[in-house]
C-alpha cells in the first residue's frame, strides 16, 4: 500500500468504515511509515477539532419575533379573507367553478355544434349545386352532335348518385332516339343500374320491340332476365319468330325465356 | 398499228373521264363532314385546305372484295344523255360527283345519290383538324389513315380499317371488322367501338393512359395488357360472359369494345 493511498483513505480508516481486510492493511502500512503515523495523528486532531465545534442553536429572542410576526400574519389573514375559510363557502365557490366551467363547455359545445350544422348545411348546398351542374351539363351534352360526347354525357350520369326523373327520362330518350348505335349500348349500360325502377323496366321493354341492332338488343335481354321482368317474355317471343333476328340473339332470347319461364 | 392507236385513244379518253371525276371545294369554315354512302372510302388527309373527292381507292389494305371496285373499268360518259342532267330520287347533284352537299352551319353534308352499283369506291381528302361522320351504308367499307380528329364510323358488312389514329372514335358495325391503330389516345371524349358479328382490333402505345371496358357476348378477348389485377390466392380467371374491365397506367379516357360474337383484340405497341 503505499503513502497516497493511506492519505486518501485516512478519514475512512478513522470512522471505521473500511472493510476489514483494507482496516488491516492500513494498519500494517501505518505501523511501518512514520510519516503516515504523523498523518494519523494530525487527521485524529482535526477530527476531534470537528467534534467538539457546537452546533448553533438560534436564540430564543429568534424564535420568539418569529411567533409575533406569524400572529401578526394570522390575525391579517383573518381580518381579510378569514370568512373564506370556512366550510360552507368552499361549496358555494367549488359549485361557482363548476358552473362556469359548466358555462364554458356548453358554450363552446353550442357553439361547435351550431358552426358544424351550418357548414354540413353549406357543404351539402355546395354538393347539391355540384349535382345540379353536372346535371345540367350532362342534360346539355346529351343533345351534343357529337356521338363521342354524347356518350361523355352518358357516362357523366354513372357520376350521379341520385338523378332525377330529368335525367332517368333524358337517358331513356337516348336509349330509344340515339341514331348512334354506341349512344344507345351507352345508355343500355347506364340504365342498367337502376334495376329497382320502373319507368327504366318499361323502357327497355319498349326498346325491346323497336330495336334492331344485336348488341342492344342482347343487352335488353340481359337486363330483362336478371331483373326477372315476365312482361319481357312477349317481346322476345317476338324476336324469335321474326326472320331478320340473328341466329346468336335468338339463342339469347332462348337462353332468357328458360329462366322468366 | 391501228389498233395501239385506238387503245391510245380509248386510255386518254377515259383518262379525261376519270379526271372530270374529281371534285374540289373549299372547306374555310367547316369543322365536321358528314357523309352518307353505300360504297368503300377512303379517307385521306391532305396538305391543302380543300376537300377532294376522288374516284378510286388506294388498295395498300383493302379487303378481296374491295378490289372488285378498282378493277371495274369506267364505262365513260351517256352519249345519250347529253344536254341533260341527272336525277337523282335522294336529293340533288350540285356536286357534279352524283353526291348532294348541304352547308348546315359549320357542318357540311354530303350525301351519295348513286346507287351502289355504280360507284366502284371513292377517296376523300380533307385538311387536318376537321371532324368526320361516315355511315357505309350496306355494303362500303371504310380505311381511314393518319387522321386526328373526331371520327364517327358506322358500317354493316364493310370492314372498318383505322390507321395512325387518336381518337375520339365512336364506331360500329354488324358484320365488319373494326381494325383500329392509335399513334395516341386523345383523353378528351370517349372512345367506343362496338360490331355485332365482326372482330375488334385495337393497338394501343404502350402508355397509353385509359379506363378499358371490353365485353363480347359469345367470342373472347385476348390482351397481351395486365387488364385483370391477378388475384391473392393464386386464382385465375378462366372465363366468364362478364365485362372486363381495367385501367391503363392509373387509368384515363373511357374506352369501350363490345361485340356480340366477334373477338376483341386488345393490343400493347
Amino acid at each position: 500500500m503505499k503513502c497516497n493511498t493511506v492519505e486518501n483513505k485516512m478519514i475512512l480508516f478513522l470512522e471505521g468504515e473500511l472493510d476489514p481486510k483494507q482496516h488491516a492493511e492500513m494498519e500494517a502500512h501505518i505501523a511501518s511509515c512514520s510519516n503516515c503515523q504523523q498523518m494519523l495523528e494530525e487527521t485524529k486532531a482535526l477530527l476531534d477539532a470537528f467534534g467538539k465545534v457546537e452546533d448553533e442553536v438560534p436564540s430564543p429572542r429568534v424564535k420568539q419575533g418569529f411567533m409575533e410576526l406569524l400572529e401578526e400574519e394570522k390575525s391579517l389573514q383573518q381580518f381579510t379573507i378569514g370568512k373564506n375559510n370556512s366550510k360552507e363557502f368552499a361549496w358555494k365557490t367549488a359549485f361557482q367553478i363548476a358552473a362556469s366551467i359548466l358555462l364554458l363547455i356548453g358554450g363552446y359545445a353550442i357553439g361547435s355544434f351550431q358552426k358544424g350544422s351550418e357548414s354540413n348545411v353549406e357543404i351539402a348546398q355546395l354538393r347539391e349545386e355540384t349535382s345540379q351542374l353536372k346535371q345540367d351539363m350532362m342534360l346539355a351534352m346529351l343533345d351534343n352532335r357529337s356521338v363521342s360526347k354524347r356518350i361523355q354525357a352518358v357516362n357523366y350520369s354513372e357520376d350521379i348518385a341520385m338523378p332525377d326523373a330529368k335525367v332517368l327520362e333524358a337517358l331513356i330518350d337516348r336509349l330509344h332516339f340515339d341514331g348512334n348505335v354506341n349512344v344507345r349500348l351507352a345508355a343500355v349500360e347506364a340504365l342498367s343500374r337502376y334495376s329497382e325502377n320502373e319507368k327504366v323496366k318499361d323502357a327497355f321493354i319498349k326498346s325491346l320491340t323497336n330495336e334492331t341492332n344485336p348488341n342492344i338488343q342482347i343487352a335488353v335481354i340481359q337486363f330483362l332476365v336478371e331483373v326477372q321482368d315476365k312482361r319481357a317474355r312477349a317481346p322476345m317471343q317476338k324476336l324469335l319468330e321474326h326472320s331478320e333476328t340473328p341466329k346468336f340473339v335468338k339463342d339469347q332470347v332462348n337462353e332468357g325465356l328458360v329462366i322468366l319461364m | 398499228m391501228k389498233r395501239i392507236c385506238i387503245s391510245t385513244m380509248a386510255l386518254l379518253f377515259s383518262l379525261a373521264v376519270w379526271a372530270q371525276k374529281e371534285y374540289k371545294m373549299s372547306t374555310s369554315g367547316i369543322k365536321k363532314v358528314v357523309l352518307e354512302t353505300n360504297t368503300t372510302v377512303d379517307v385521306k388527309i391532305g396538305s391543302g385546305s380543300e376537300l377532294t373527292l376522288e374516284n378510286g381507292v388506294d388498295c395498300e389494305n383493302c379487303d378481296e372484295h374491295d378490289h372488285y371496285y378498282n378493277d371495274h373499268e369506267d364505262e365513260g360518259e351517256d352519249d345519250r344523255a347529253k344536254g341533260l342532267t341527272a336525277l337523282y330520287a335522294g336529293g340533288t347533284d350540285n356536286t357534279g360527283f352524283g353526291m348532294s352537299s348541304e352547308r348546315d352551319g359549320s357542318t357540311l353534308r354530303l350525301k351519295d345519290l348513286k346507287p351502289f352499283t355504280q360507284r366502284y369506291g371513292f377517296t376523300l381528302t380533307l385538311p387536318k383538324g376537321i371532324d368526320l361522320s361516315i355511315d357505309c351504308g350496306n355494303l362500303g367499307s371504310i380505311n381511314v389513315t393518319d387522321f386526328s380528329a373526331e371520327l364517327e364510323i358506322e358500317s354493316n358488312v364493310g370492314h372498318v380499317n383505322l390507321k395512325n389514329v387518336t381518337g375520339p372514335i365512336t364506331a360500329s358495325s354488324s358484320t365488319g371488322n373494326i381494325d383500329v391503330v392509335f399513334t395516341s389516345v386523345n383523353q378528351s371524349a370517349p372512345i367506343s367501338i362496338s360490331t355485332s358479328t365482326g372482330a375488334i382490333d385495337v393497338s394501343l402505345p404502350a402508355n397509353t393512359k385509359a379506363d378499358i371496358e371490353m365485353k363480347t357476348t359469345m367470342g373472347d378477348v385476348y390482351s397481351n395488357f395486365d387488364l385483370v389485377p391477378k388475384r391473392d390466392d393464386g386464382l385465375e380467371v378462366v372465363g366468364a360472359n362478364r365485362k372486363i374491365k381495367g385501367q391503363l397506367n392509373n387509368g384515363g379516357v373511357d374506352i369501350r369494345l363490345v361485340s356480340s360474337v366477334g373477338n376483341i383484340y386488345l393490343r400493347k405497341k
